[in-house]
């Protein structure tokens, strides 16, 4: 069990790595983003990518700007 | 057409996704303007809402070049790790940079929108920066590799048009061989006019459009402000005078010298 931070939300998760916990929020044809940490993340990092306790998730979507 | 980075662009009007009244009344409103550049962002999303997914959806159908900006970053490590998520999401190397220094009229942090466009220069970004007006920011941003300037005309969302059309004018004459677009300010289509007609290559806008009584018909009347404005620098304003002079020729005129 880990305990992340994702969107500024704390969750508790039965996760390894980034791309199991994305799994269990996205669908495969989801345009999103992420960042651990501050870092970006590269989709081809997720596999790789291993949680710990406290991480800062940030998920992000498409959105209308100026 | 005219040449903006590696694409070939009909429209000078680049325009804003936000604050319309509705996704219905976004499309109408660009497809009204005729712009090929929009601006997008990206955010926190409740994934299962699908709201994004669905956003993404509707731009894609317009067939537009998006424009990904890191609108309300307050750090430079904010900006870069933004444009870096913004680059894989909308697939495209192209970031409107905003580094924001002061929460309350939005002002861009001039020594860290530098820092932020030097470390994404170097990571292969063609940045559009936010920026002032100020000639010596505007050097430094060049030097560091931008092809594109996009100074404020005023604050963003505050309409009031050119603020300072010296400093306006002054950047406009002393890059001539950069792509330079008034971002953030404008709020009347004579506003979009007089950027253009100082040499601008386009203005950047949203809430004029998407705040207007009747947004659709507003991109309209920017698409002709823009158009107008264009034209008006390409044929040539003529010099201004302190002194009248007459217009209609005064040889011939009847009754002249009888009093």
């Amino acid at each position: 069990m880990l305990e992340v931070v994702l969107n500024g939300e704390k969750v508790t998760v039965e996760v390894d790595t980034l791309n199991q916990l994305l799994t269990s929020l996205v669908k495969q044809t989801d345009k999103y983003a992420v960042a651990v940490n501050e870092e970006f993340v590269p989709k081809a990092s997720y596999a790789d990518f291993k949680l710990n306790n406290g991480d800062r998730v940030e998920l992000v979507m498409p959105m209308s700007g100026g | 057409m005219w040449q903006l980075l590696d694409q070939q662009i009909e429209s000078r009007l680049f325009i804003g996704t936000a604050l319309y009244p509705s996704p219905d009344i976004m499309c109408r409103s660009i497809k009204a303007a005729h712009s090929d550049v929009v601006t997008v962002s990206l955010r926190r999303q409740n994934p299962a809402a699908a709201d994004g997914q669905d956003f993404w959806q509707l731009i894609r159908s317009l067939e537009v070049k998006v424009l990904p900006n890191t609108a309300g970053c307050q750090s430079v490590k904010e900006a870069v790790t933004t444009a870096q998520m913004a680059r894989e999401l909308f697939d495209t190397k192209w970031i409107k940079l905003e580094v924001i220094g002061d929460e309350y009229n939005l002002q861009p942090d001039p020594f860290g929108l530098l820092e932020a466009t030097k470390e994404l220069i170097n990571q292969g970004f063609d940045v559009f920066p936010y920026c002032t007006d100020d000639l010596v920011l505007c050097e430094k941003l060049v030097e560091a590799g931008c092809q594109v300037l996009m100074p404020w005309g005023a604050p963003i969302g505050t309409g009031k048009g050119l603020m300072n059309p010296y400093a306006l004018k002054t950047i406009r004459e002393r890059f001539k061989h950069i792509v330079m677009v008034v971002d953030a300010g404008i709020g009347a289509p004579s506003h979009a006019t007089e950027a253009m007609q100082m040499g601008y290559d386009a203005v950047l806008l949203n809430t004029a459009v998407a705040q207007s009584s009747d947004p659709v018909t507003m991109a309209g009347a920017f698409k002709l402000a823009v158009e107008a404005g264009r034209l008006g620098f390409e044929a040539g304003v003529m010099p201004e005078r302190d002194l009248a002079q007459p217009s209609t020729p005064t040889l011939g005129k009847p009754f002249w010298h009888q009093n």
